[in-house]
């Protein structure tokens, strides 16, 4: 028997090959360079009990692509509202071309294909394309004969597993995203073309140099640069409401007042020991935006109450810092963000890398609780790295081998269990030690430095203290002083980016002793400005509100900077994301032609993420969920034409208003 | 009864025709608050300096306007424009409460606008629920002579978002300070409902330009108390 094996990167198809081969794997080269085949022999397959020879190959990526016609649908050449109808083709470009030649020939002498492709909803349906390529070179191989790994990592015994209990594709997984892609195409197109065809000529205009008398004799040099410059005003579902949190915050900066608050703040002389302590008590009701009522209750409570307040209220209780939750895909990127000062796409790239060099698991996902059968000290014995020389180790070893002593205060604990669950992935964590020698660049060592260490963090104690609070009764006016003593500081000993310390100690006071106040003030503050978006706080916000997936979020943000909509302005340590006049001009455009729903806005894009999740669910199908969002956007694309002025209005008003 | 509640108490109303014995307790408290003498804030101290007094008898008031003195106005501002327009909502703050019920329909237009990047203890949620259990309101208040007070509630009560025209009585032994009554608990003041319609027709656009006209205000007449330390929070 002959099975056939793809996987979606060469480095993969490598690693599983190794695997299953023994390391009697042999290489050979592919029609494509970058794809190479393997060979070996091999009997856990459950559907060839006797044993088999294996082809183990790969691709790069998606096999195809789906676009219009050009001779018919091509820039210029129809109604972009037609495209909402027209037929789509499958196209695929040189590399792709060369890659499904090897499939096909590989294919033509397989009994069996079996799918290696990454476990997540874009690697089913690249799995489905790999499939269909194949049976155009081998038509035995229907349905029945194609299997799907299921595997989150390369290590050796869980690709064990997963070669010798394999399933079929989903094809519910498959039609999903094969609506996305439908979808995103449809609308992509026909907006990108209106908007650019509206805007692009006042853009141009607008960013046109104006002309020396040097400059009109080399008009024709001007000239040929201007056409190598297009600007391309595009859309995308998920492009639009991202820009669209960065505006929104930026218009409230922009149109913030401060406003004044009060407060009633007290303050209480003691003497510990030697030492003299001054010990502020914060008005329990905080911040309060109406001076004639904080003025109003301070007289009352200095005519009736003076200098003196009882303790009310005497609390020590003890307090928990708890450990971080098990690491996803956007737990990572936000902290690579704002610990590493990574941006997105830049700490997913060195994840994958990570990933496809073995050093950690599939960094895709979105569940933050492992399985409670999972080996996880194993995975913490390998970071101990005992059998190396101490000065071969990494400086996080030692913290390692002291959770699993048994002896020391912060012992091995199983993770805490969140909420989510993709049913594909575990959380993000380490599966090899990194060697001195490693093969990767800095950026990948840092993120793996901060999965190990977030991983550790994750299998260690929560951190202990004791708080203690003391409440002061001022005539019926309640003020509070805490104090925290840290005991124990366990994780945080692995995890430096989180802070718990201990505070000033609390004055020594008793249950209903009354106490001589040496001051009793009436303050002021005013609120601040908002900070503007940083890429850490817009990839939680676009999670949150279902705008991209763990894989897609970084390419959104990357899109609305390639695109011009936003900047990034480094300020001191922290890198903000604000908005051009070019973002700002869209998203009010839009928001003035007055869509049912506005794109600038997460609703439709969330509706659509839900319905695609209602399609691997199985209760809704492909063709209903199309047929429904493409008549909505029908609509929205004559609003958008008719009012098409509208833009052009906002922009340039937002170009003379805007500094 | 229910009719008296529902008036403007500075009209003249005719109370005459009531057979006060067959009243209840309830409505002859309302009777007597509102028949007692009016309250003026005026004191017989030589100097005129205002100064600190105690309500010697229960006075009948209705509510001309009510403010969250707890929060900004701005953060209110963002509220009400949400209810108003929610699809041109901005998309960076959250509206909890609505969350509660996934079902409503109105939810489809929920948006998860800001996130508490500091709390590392929950991740699994992005909700960042403020509770307004505690927060301090002020009422406007009139009397049945026409004269306009304030009060402030100091304890946590239901009726922060009672319709204006609604009527309250605020007893005897009440503080009275700097023309605000200070509602320390709930003996010193019975809530009893009641609404004036056409104060309340449009009330979210009338408070949004009330809000809108106090934070111009703000905006030109910044001042500071003397003396002061700044502490900035945001908000």
């Amino acid at each position: 028997m002959r099975v056939l094996c793809v996987a979606e990167k060469n480095s993969i198809a490598k690693a599983v090959a190794a695997i299953l081969g023994g390391g009697r794997s042999k290489a050979s080269d592919s029609t494509y360079k970058y794809v190479k085949n393997y060979s070996f022999t091999y009997d856990g397959f459950p559907f060839a009990p006797h044993g088999c020879d294996v082809i183990m190959t790969s691709v790069a990526g998606h096999l195809s692509g789906v676009d219009f016609d050009a001779a018919q649908y091509g820039w210029g050449k129809s109604d972009p509202f037609t495209l909402f109808d027209a037929p789509l083709i499958e196209t695929m470009d040189t590399n792709q071309k060369q890659i499904a030649a090897n499939i096909r020939k590989e294919a033509r002498n397989a009994d069996v294909l079996m799918i290696w492709t990454d476990c997540d909803r874009e690697g089913e349906y690249i799995g489905w394309e790999i499939h269909q390529v194949a049976k155009k070179g081998n038509s035995y191989l229907q349905d029945d004969k194609v299997y799907r790994a299921i595997f989150s990592h390369i290590e050796g015994s869980h690709i064990i597993h997963a070669a010798r209990n394999p399933e079929r594709i989903d094809q519910k997984s498959v039609d999903a995203v094969s609506t996305r892609i439908e979808l995103d195409l449809r609308t992509g197109v026909s907006f990108t073309r209106l908007l650019t065809n509206t805007l692009a000529p006042r853009i141009q205009a607008i960013s046109a140099p104006r002309l020396s008398n040097r400059d009109y004799l080399n008009a024709n040099n001007i000239n040929n640069n201007r056409k190598k410059d297009k600007i391309v005003v595009s859309y995308g579902p998920c492009q639009f409401p991202t820009l669209g949190f960065v505006v929104d915050r930026f218009e409230r900066i922009r149109n913030f007042v401060p406003e004044e608050f009060w407060y009633i703040q007290l303050q209480i002389d003691s003497e510990d020991g030697l030492k003299k302590l001054s010990t502020t008590f914060q008005w329990e009701r905080g911040h309060i935006f109406d001076r004639h009522s904080v003025l109003t209750l301070y007289e009352m409570c200095l005519e009736l109450g003076g200098d003196e307040a009882k303790v009310c209220d005497l609390k020590s209780k003890p307090s928990t810092k708890y450990r971080p939750f098990p690491l996803t895909t956007v737990e990572l990127q936000k902290n690579c963000a704002r610990y590493l000062r990574l941006n997105a796409k830049q700490s997913l790239a060195a994840a994958e890398k990570l990933y496809q060099k073995g050093f950690i698991s599939y960094p895709r996902t979105e569940t933050d609780t492992f399985p409670s059968k999972m080996n996880l000290q194993d995975l913490v014995q390998k970071q101990a790295q005992r059998e190396q020389d101490r000065d071969d180790r990494n400086v996080w070893a030692q913290y390692a081998a002291n959770l699993l002593d048994g002896n020391y205060p912060n012992n091995f604990t199983f993770p805490r269990s969140g909420k989510h669950d993709d049913k594909a992935h575990p959380p993000i964590h380490p599966i090899i030690p990194l060697g001195k020698n490693a093969q990767i660049d800095e950026t990948e060592r840092r993120v793996y430095e901060y999965v190990v260490r977030h991983f550790l963090a994750c299998c260690s104690e929560d951190a202990k203290g004791q708080t203690s609070t003391l409440t002061l009764d001022w005539v019926g006016e309640k003020f509070t002083a805490t104090g925290l003593v840290v005991l124990e500081k366990n994780w945080l000993d692995v995890y430096p980016w989180a802070k718990w310390e201990t505070t000033k100690q609390l004055p020594r006071l008793e249950m209903n002793e009354i106490c001589t106040l040496s001051k009793a003030e009436m303050k002021s503050g005013m609120t601040s400005t908002p900070k503007p978006m940083t890429e850490s706080e817009l990839i939680v916000l676009m999670d949150a509100n279902g705008i991209g997936t763990d894989a897609t979020i970084a390419d959104h943000i990357e899109k609305i900077q390639t695109r011009n909509y936003v900047q990034s302005e480094k300020v001191g340590k922290e890198t903000f994301l604000q908005p051009t006049k070019l973002g700002v001009a869209l998203v009010h455009g839009f928001e003035e032609i007055g869509l049912e729903d506005s794109f600038a806005k997460p609703f439709q894009r969330r509706e659509m993420e839900e319905d695609l999740k209602k399609i691997c669910e199985g209760q809704t199908n492909k063709s209903a969920v199309v047929a429904d969002i493409i008549q909505k956007y029908r609509g929205y694309y004559m609003r958008t034409n008719q009012s098409k002025n509208v833009l052009v209005d906002v922009y340039n008003r937002v170009n003379r208003t805007m500094s | 009864m229910s009719g008296l509640i529902a008036l403007d108490i500075t009209q003249q109303i005719d109370l005459a025709s009531l057979k006060k014995d067959f009243l209840s307790g309830r409505e002859q408290m309302i009777i007597k608050s509102y028949e007692n003498l009016p309250w003026t804030g005026e004191t017989n101290n030589k100097n005129n300096k205002p100064i600190m007094m105690i309500l010697d008898r229960d006075i009948l008031f209705q509510i001309l306007m009510v403010e969250n003195i707890s929060r900004s106005k701005q953060s209110q501002l963002d509220d009400i424009n949400i209810k108003l327009d929610p699809k041109n909502q901005r998309v960076d703050r959250l509206n909890a409460s609505k969350l509660k019920n996934p079902n409503q329909p109105q939810l489809r237009q929920n948006v998860i606008t800001q996130i508490d990047m500091d709390n590392d203890n929950n991740t699994s949620s992005h909700l960042n629920s403020i509770s307004h259990d505690n927060d301090m309101f002020k009422f406007t208040i009139q009397g049945k002579n026409g004269m306009v007070f304030f009060a402030i509630t100091t304890f946590p009560m239901k009726w922060g978002n009672c319709a204006l025209g609604a009527k309250i009585i605020i007893k005897q032994g009440t503080i009275f300070n700097k023309k605000i009554f200070i509602l320390k608990n709930s003996t010193n003041a019975t809530f009893l409902g009641g609404i004036n319609r056409i104060w309340n027709e449009n009330r979210d656009l009338k408070v949004h330009d009330y809000l809108t006209q106090k934070l111009q205000r703000d905006r030109s007449t910044a001042t500071t108390t003397q003396g002061s330390r700044k502490r900035k929070a945001t908000t």
